[in-house]
């Protein structure tokens, strides 16, 4: 909750973290993290749920041969086919 | 559904080196040099000395060069940009659907669009962006044609099979704790954390206001907080609402 003393939203950490902010909006917020105990604990949690994320790494399974499938056409000389390439 | 795809200049961040002035899109445009005709038109890209740079193995060059190389003729120039969008295409697609066969046919076709729309770039946005637009409406048709009900929200029909590994732990646990968020919140939070797109980038993709972008990320990440602490809970799903459909 934003009041007189507690001058930063749970938002704005947010928007901090994800670079969103002005320079002078990311120094306040910044200036606050510094005595704010809760607000580094919220931006903490935030940075968890995205180094959770993270760790989802799908399966790697597009293979190398796709690039040679594809051939490299000239830009205009395109197939139509929506999928499989020659 | 590529002859939809939209319009690089749809886009207002300008790369460096970009032209700034917008330009017809057509107005002066010969074959192969993308109507690129001049120094002040293409903002000072050297075709011949990028792909100099590309040949010798210099891999610095910035996307939106690569892509202008390429629509110059420059074939090398799209192999790099293969090889840097093929694993992030990928996952756009893999962590949207569950057939991760699927997955590949659509990062595929998504290759092949921009191969197409080559012709028609101009470098008056981020490369990213244009490309992530580009998946994204081929994911809508896919929707369209019902095969995301299937699978992705289907999932329960079709779940992975019991996880041996690690790696496959994280994913079936992240798919099915960002499954049961609501599916905007859901687009919204995955464009932010894999694809990396702004705020504003997302408002444009999804064609939603910057407001709703905030809002529904805020949402999206205390519900994904909230679910993860608790994982495997009941699917609380909207499910098979269109995401077009969402209001936001």
């Amino acid at each position: 909750m934003i009041t007189a003393s507690h001058p930063v939203a749970p938002q704005d950490l947010m928007y901090l973290l994800d670079g969103e902010l002005s320079l002078d909006e990311a120094r306040t917020v910044r200036a606050h993290l510094h005595w704010c105990k809760d607000c580094r604990q919220i931006a903490h949690e935030f940075d968890a749920v995205a180094k959770s994320l993270s760790k989802w790494v799908t399966s790697p399974g597009f293979h190398a041969s796709h690039a040679s499938a594809i051939g490299l056409p000239r830009a205009g000389e395109i197939p139509n086919s929506p999928h499989k390439l020659p | 559904m590529q002859d939809n795809l939209p319009p690089f200049s749809s886009y207002k961040t300008s790369p460096p080196g970009a032209p700034k002035e917008p330009r017809g899109r057509d107005a002066g445009r010969g074959k192969g040099d993308f109507g690129l005709g001049s120094d002040q038109v293409t903002g000072g890209v050297d075709f011949e000395a990028l792909e100099d740079r590309i040949s010798a193995s210099d891999r610095t060059g910035s996307d939106e060069e690569l892509m202008v190389a390429f629509a110059a003729g420059g074939t090398s120039a799209f192999t790099i940009l293969f090889d840097r969008y093929r694993q992030p295409l990928f996952g756009f697609f893999g962590r949207r659907i569950a057939d991760q066969e699927r997955a590949e046919e659509l990062t595929q076709e998504t290759f092949l669009a921009v191969l197409r729309a080559a012709e028609r770039y101009e470098p008056t946005a981020k490369f990213r962006t244009w490309i992530y637009a580009i998946a994204f409406k081929i994911l809508r048709a896919e929707r369209s044609k019902g095969v995301f009900r299937g699978s992705f929200h289907g999932a329960k029909e079709e779940a992975p099979e019991a996880a041996t590994q690690p790696t496959q732990d994280v994913e079936v646990m992240m798919r099915h704790a960002v499954d049961q968020l609501d599916r905007l919140d859901r687009e919204v939070l995955l464009l932010r954390e894999f694809e990396q797109l702004s705020y504003t980038e997302i408002a444009t993709l999804l064609e939603i206001p910057l407001n709703t972008v905030r809002s529904r990320l805020f949402r999206a990440r205390l519900a994904l907080q909230t679910l993860l602490a608790a994982p495997h809970t009941t699917s609380q799903t909207d499910s098979d609402e269109d995401l077009e459909s969402d209001p936001g």
